[in-house]
């Protein structure tokens, strides 16, 4: 059997090949596997992954697993022990509320009162009542995170989904999606203790609380709730004593059923200056991204916007400002609101010619043109390599990279035609450019380093 | 010996109405519309008029009776208590230290949280080209965001005139068209000239004339 025993490792090895490093770690790596008689059986850590697996990778596990061992068939099912159940750290180090301690208040000075009022008078959820599922607009960036997110409205605490932790660029929606798991919880149940706060905030009141003695207050409200939203966790970075209060609380609600949901700029393990016990237990439950939307869903977005606050926009209208501003959701929402005002200011109805008269500044400021030479020049120097190396003919390595890389930019920064790119480039073919686009996108899903040095460029050529 | 000159200018506080604003208007109406949008952010180039723009909000803030706070992201740190203001005018956004980006990051969050407030912000650059921290370049890309349009030479002039009557100088018309010609062009520049000149003048017990600033310009010409 120890040829069985080796199936799966030696289709994880495929897989890892074949997938984005973002794919594998998300979908792939949280499973397991057994053996059966005929066939593998895998399992799952939750429902949602589940799922997901059954109709994207599915085929082409069996198809490997055929391949490899000739087994026929493979099985998925719900289970595993990805999640330690009590580890001997938390049953330790929790420490528990005293259950009968008397609620009392001590004769406290005001400023204890106030900072337990910070903490205290959260009675309120502090959800904005606006980011429900209704009002989030779907599409493929964010459609899984989305659907996550739903079952966990419905059914908060489930050990499948717990924590969720959510991630993706600014601006993109994150703390709409779990505002509106927050609301529907709340709304479904009016009693629930929920609480929708800041990192920055939590990590401010921790202080507060600190300075102000009140800190059994703080640790009793937060041991306390039903669901805990808490956005933007990489603020947690470098605080260590934040860390270890968050920690604890993150133990207690997750041993009592209780819901956690996270959000942050990046993949847990890719977050610096945190501890490892907290990033292994940020990947527990559900770890989903979400992602920059596409070109229709921008339009959407816009639609949406405008239905909400009454203002009437055409098709085309909000085609024109989806194509030209890119980059998230909320400069996308910062020029309609531009287009509104100055509609309201000249008293005219948006109009395509009103449009962009509105945008005139903002879309001069992006459309600000990079050359090939500008970009030559930041690769080379990026890299460390000579200028005269990107349009030399040395094939080496080291420096064919950051030329691909160049060459890459070129197409997504620059209007120029892909010979025209190739002649900038030292007289290469358009064949030559098409092929290092290709090469460097698809490393850019697979080799984490390949992407972070395109995005500096990338950020560095546009600023 | 030098005739002392004693510290009596009368110095107009910065309003809306003492804003050049015949390419700006739309902005002066978005300021000053109680029922608008909450976060506004304006930029242009240096001299073109962003910080009068704040402080006049501010101080229209104040006679409406708001708790209300200028803070220069260049000079000082943002104190954290500045979000218990209700107007909040950030001025010199490019310059924020990361701490204070982060500060400003929480005061955006917490007006936003709560449903009141205001915050007006001032920089050189468009939101998305700031080399500011992305979640904040984001925010302020998220309210109104208006470009600060430069003055015309005859917007400056009509500037330079009203400055000069404000602080009840006469000075020639052709001293005006000299500085337009050989200072530095930005408004703030020529107006702080404007006022060394009239003390220049006092000092010196002379008429503000064209071979005044001449000698003026040469004794300061390592200055700008």
């Amino acid at each position: 059997m120890t040829e069985l025993d080796q199936i799966w490792p030696a289709c994880l090895a495929r897989l890892e090949a074949e997938l984005s490093s973002q794919q594998f770690n998300t979908w792939i790596k949280p499973l397991s596997a057994e053996t059966g008689e005929e066939s593998l059986v895998l399992l799952a850590p939750n429902r949602f992954i589940l799922q997901f697996i059954k109709d994207r990778f599915l085929g082409r596990i069996e198809e490997l697993v055929g391949e490899l061992s000739g087994l026929t068939n493979v099985e998925l099912r719900v289970g595993g022990n990805m999640r330690p159940v009590a580890p001997p750290s938390m049953v330790s180090n929790t420490p528990r509320p005293a259950p009968a301690a008397p609620s009392t208040p001590t004769v406290a000075e005001q400023a204890k009162q106030a900072a337990v009022k910070a903490i205290g008078s959260h009675e309120s959820t502090r959800l904005n009542p606006g980011f429900t599922f209704d009002s989030l607009v779907t599409g493929k960036g964010n459609q899984l995170a989305r659907a996550a997110a739903l079952q966990i409205a419905e059914n908060p605490g489930d050990p499948a989904y717990n924590p969720l932790f959510v991630y993706g660029g600014v601006g993109l929606g994150k703390t709409h999606l779990i505002q509106a798991i927050g609301n529907h919880v709340f709304q479904k149940n009016p009693q629930a203790r929920v609480r929708y706060i800041h990192a920055e905030r939590y990590v401010a009141d921790i202080m507060r609380a600190y300075q102000h003695k009140a800190f059994d207050e703080f640790k009793r409200y937060y041991h306390s709730l039903d669901l805990l939203l808490i956005d933007d966790i990489q603020f947690f970075a470098g605080k260590n004593r934040t860390q270890e209060e968050f920690f604890y609380a993150f133990n207690a609600l997750i041993e009592g059923g209780k819901q956690v949901i996270m959000t942050c700029d990046s993949y847990p393990k890719q977050i610096e200056g945190m501890e490892e016990r907290l990033i292994s237990r940020f990947s527990w439950g559900l770890t989903v991204e979400i992602q920059p939307p596409e070109l229709e869903m921008r339009v959407a977005i816009l639609m949406k916007k405008a239905e909400v606050d009454n203002i009437k926009l055409d098709n085309n209208v909000a085609f024109f400002i989806a194509q030209n501003v890119r980059s998230n959701v909320r400069e996308l929402e910062g020029a309609l609101k531009r287009v509104v005002a100055y509609a309201r200011f000249t008293n005219q109805s948006i109009s395509m010619e009103l449009v962009k008269e509105a945008l005139k500044d903002i879309l001069a400021a992006g459309n600000r043109q990079v050359t090939v030479d500008a970009i030559q020049k930041t690769v080379a120097e990026y890299y460390k390599i000579k200028l005269s190396d990107m349009h030399s003919k040395k094939r080496s390595r080291d420096i064919a990279r950051p030329r691909q890389v160049a060459m890459t930019l070129a197409k997504e920064l620059t209007q120029l035609s892909l010979p025209n790119i190739g002649d900038a480039f030292g007289g290469r073919d358009h064949t030559t450019v098409l092929h290092a686009c290709k090469t460097i996108n698809e490393m850019r899903t697979s080799d984490p380093d390949i992407a972070h040095d395109y995005d500096a460029l990338l950020s560095m050529l546009r600023n | 010996m030098d005739q002392l000159v004693l510290d009596l200018t009368p110095t107009p506080l910065p309003g809306f109405d003492n804003f050049l604003a015949k390419r700006n208007r739309e902005i002066i109406s978005a300021l000053t519309d109680t029922a608008g949008e909450r976060f506004i952010y304006l930029w242009g180039e240096p001299g073109c008029g962003k910080t009068h723009l704040l402080q006049a909000w501010i101080a229209h803030a104040e006679r409406t009776g708001r708790a209300s706070i200028y803070l220069d992201g260049k000079a000082e740190h943002l104190p954290d208590f500045a979000r218990e203001a209700s107007f909040i005018a950030v001025d010199h956004v490019d310059d924020l230290a990361p701490d204070d980006q982060i500060t400003l990051f929480s005061i955006y969050n917490s007006l936003k949280e709560s449903g009141e407030g205001r915050l007006l912000m001032a920089g050189r650059l468009p939101p998305m080209r700031l080399p500011v921290r992305d979640d904040l370049r984001t925010r302020l890309g998220w309210g109104l965001v208006f470009q600060v349009k430069a003055l015309s030479d005859q917007d400056k002039l009509a500037a330079l005139k009203q400055h000069a009557a404000e602080r009840q100088l006469s000075i020639p018309d052709d001293v005006f068209r000299y500085l337009l010609t050989h200072w530095r062009r930005d408004l703030g520049s020529l107006l702080g000239v404007l006022d060394t000149l009239d003390r220049y003048s006092l000092a010196l017990q002379r008429p503000i004339t064209v071979p005044l600033v001449k000698t003026l310009l040469q004794t300061t010409r390592s200055e700008p």
